[in-house]
């Protein structure tokens, strides 16, 4: 796994571009000339970009091997919740989604720790800036091209999955307890687990049960946490 | 309250109901005296029966200092939220339900962040009823409306973006940061809003190159220069230092 803060960015952004790439590669996933596969294709043209800047930074992760992404999430055994990533849309953008809210919850996993940091801190500013609209795009896209019921922003720790999937067999992760790894886990009453349904922001508490209070701000997340989900991907 | 008619309101077009926001929360912060006139409340400011009807005249921002990039923030999301309050109660002709609940979802994350602010900076606090000025926006006509949401959701995430390096307290840095991810969404959902009601929708308005550059990297704004560029929307006459 990353050693450093920096490598855990590349990480997230290089298992972003694999799935990007290869969906891009798909000839039936993302039809020709949809804005679908054109904002897809500007996703990726960013990553590049992100993964560049983070290696000039001082990132030092060798990209993995597209042998060693299991895109399924399933560990490398190749049959983990999102096996049809790559066959369905609609799973697709599920896993899309995970990932790019995960990117924008691992740069502010790092923002506080670069207070006054002249060099780091404004590009990390830059490049949260597109993993944010990145993130809100592909939640776009779930709700205009595939009906899915979920907004631009994060709602609690709701992932607007549609859990027809089965549950998990013998401890294996099902779409929902990934999401749940991403976002945090449903508490009562909520934002008893530190995730997205947080709703202390600084010394200001606020109402707990305003949902719109948890979208109104984007959560951090540690780099144990996200080497928690990585693991699923780039074990 | 005649005396203090709010001039900045536009009175062409039918007052859509006055329905308040998000029906499924407890937080009321929109009240519309009609009489004579449309005085807003700001968001945010819960249980705030007595706004006051005079906005500052004129406010002073100090960017040099923290504080006063903690205001020059402050201050953009009470113009965003003076916006989208207008937006959701004008509501222009046509506007569906989906894009009532984009704005007022928008409008209600603009007051969580003014409610951080208020918490977050205690003293020397820029005024909390700064005026403004949209009386050249036709709040009925959706192109209209749906242009300036685009500018101010853009200067926005820009400003936020130029402003965390600015902010030295990592607790507040941290905090400050979460709110430009989300200025950043809401950035996005705009943008595409509008490019998906066009002719031909491209799918990258979202992210577009006067937004993001081709390597992925946000446009950082210095909050001066930001609110310079939206000065005509601030009826406060802001004096701006740094």
């Amino acid at each position: 796994m990353a050693a450093t803060p920096i490598d855990t960015l590349l990480q997230v952004e290089y298992l972003q571009d694999e799935l990007y790439t290869r969906a891009l590669a798909e000839p039936e996933l993302l039809p020709d000339d949809s804005p679908e596969r054109a904002a897809v294709a500007l996703m990726q043209t960013h990553q590049a970009g992100h993964i560049a800047r983070l290696q000039a930074a001082g990132g030092t992760l060798v990209r993995p091997d597209a042998a060693a992404v299991d895109l399924t999430g399933g560990g490398g055994s190749g049959e983990g919740p999102f096996a049809d990533a790559l066959a369905d849309a609609a799973v697709f953008l599920q896993l899309a989604q995970l990932l790019e809210d995960i990117g924008v919850r691992a740069y502010l996993g790092q923002i506080g720790a670069l207070a006054g940091d002249a060099g780091a801190l404004p590009l990390v500013a830059q490049l949260l800036a597109a993993e944010s609209r990145h993130a809100a795009m592909v939640r776009r896209l779930r709700e205009l091209v595939g009906g899915a019921d979920v907004k631009p922003w994060v709602t609690g720790v709701y992932a607007g999955f549609d859990y027809a999937s089965e549950p998990p067999s013998d401890g294996a992760e099902s779409q929902e307890s990934v999401a749940a790894l991403v976002y945090g886990a449903l508490t009562d009453p909520p934002g008893a687990s530190a995730g997205e349904d947080n709703y202390v922001q600084g010394t200001l508490t606020l109402d707990v049960f305003d949902e719109a209070n948890t979208e109104a701000f984007d959560e951090p997340m540690s780099p144990a946490q996200i080497d928690a989900v990585l693991a699923l991907f780039l074990p | 309250m005649t005396a203090n008619r709010h001039r900045s309101a536009p009175l062409a077009g039918p007052l859509a109901s006055a329905a308040p926001p998000r029906t499924t929360s407890r937080r009321d912060f929109v009240r519309i005296a009609t009489i004579g006139g449309v005085a807003l409340a700001l968001p945010g400011l819960a249980a705030c029966n007595d706004a006051p009807t005079n906005p500052a005249a004129s406010a002073t921002l100090d960017l040099r200092t923290e504080r006063g990039v903690l205001n020059a923030l402050y201050a953009m999301e009470q113009l965003t939220g003076d916006f989208f309050t207008r937006v959701t109660t004008f509501r222009f002709v046509g506007m569906t339900g989906a894009e009532l609940t984009l704005f007022n979802d928008m409008l209600a994350h603009d007051g969580a962040h003014v409610r951080y602010f208020v918490d977050a900076v205690r003293s020397g606090r820029v005024y909390d009823y700064l005026g403004f000025d949209f009386s050249e926006v036709d709040f009925t006509a959706r192109a209209a409306v749906l242009d300036v949401a685009r500018t101010l959701t853009d200067a926005s995430a820009a400003t936020y973006a130029g402003a965390l390096p600015r902010i030295r307290d990592a607790g507040r840095l941290g905090v400050v940061a979460k709110i430009a991810s989300v200025e950043a969404r809401h950035s996005a959902a705009v943008r595409d809003l509008i490019d998906a009601q066009g002719s031909t929708p491209t799918g990258t308005a979202f992210a577009a190159g006067e937004v993001v550059s081709a390597d992925g990297l946000g446009v950082a704004r210095a909050p001066g220069e930001v609110l310079a560029s939206v000065r005509p929307y601030f009826r406060t006459n802001l004096t701006i230092q740094g």
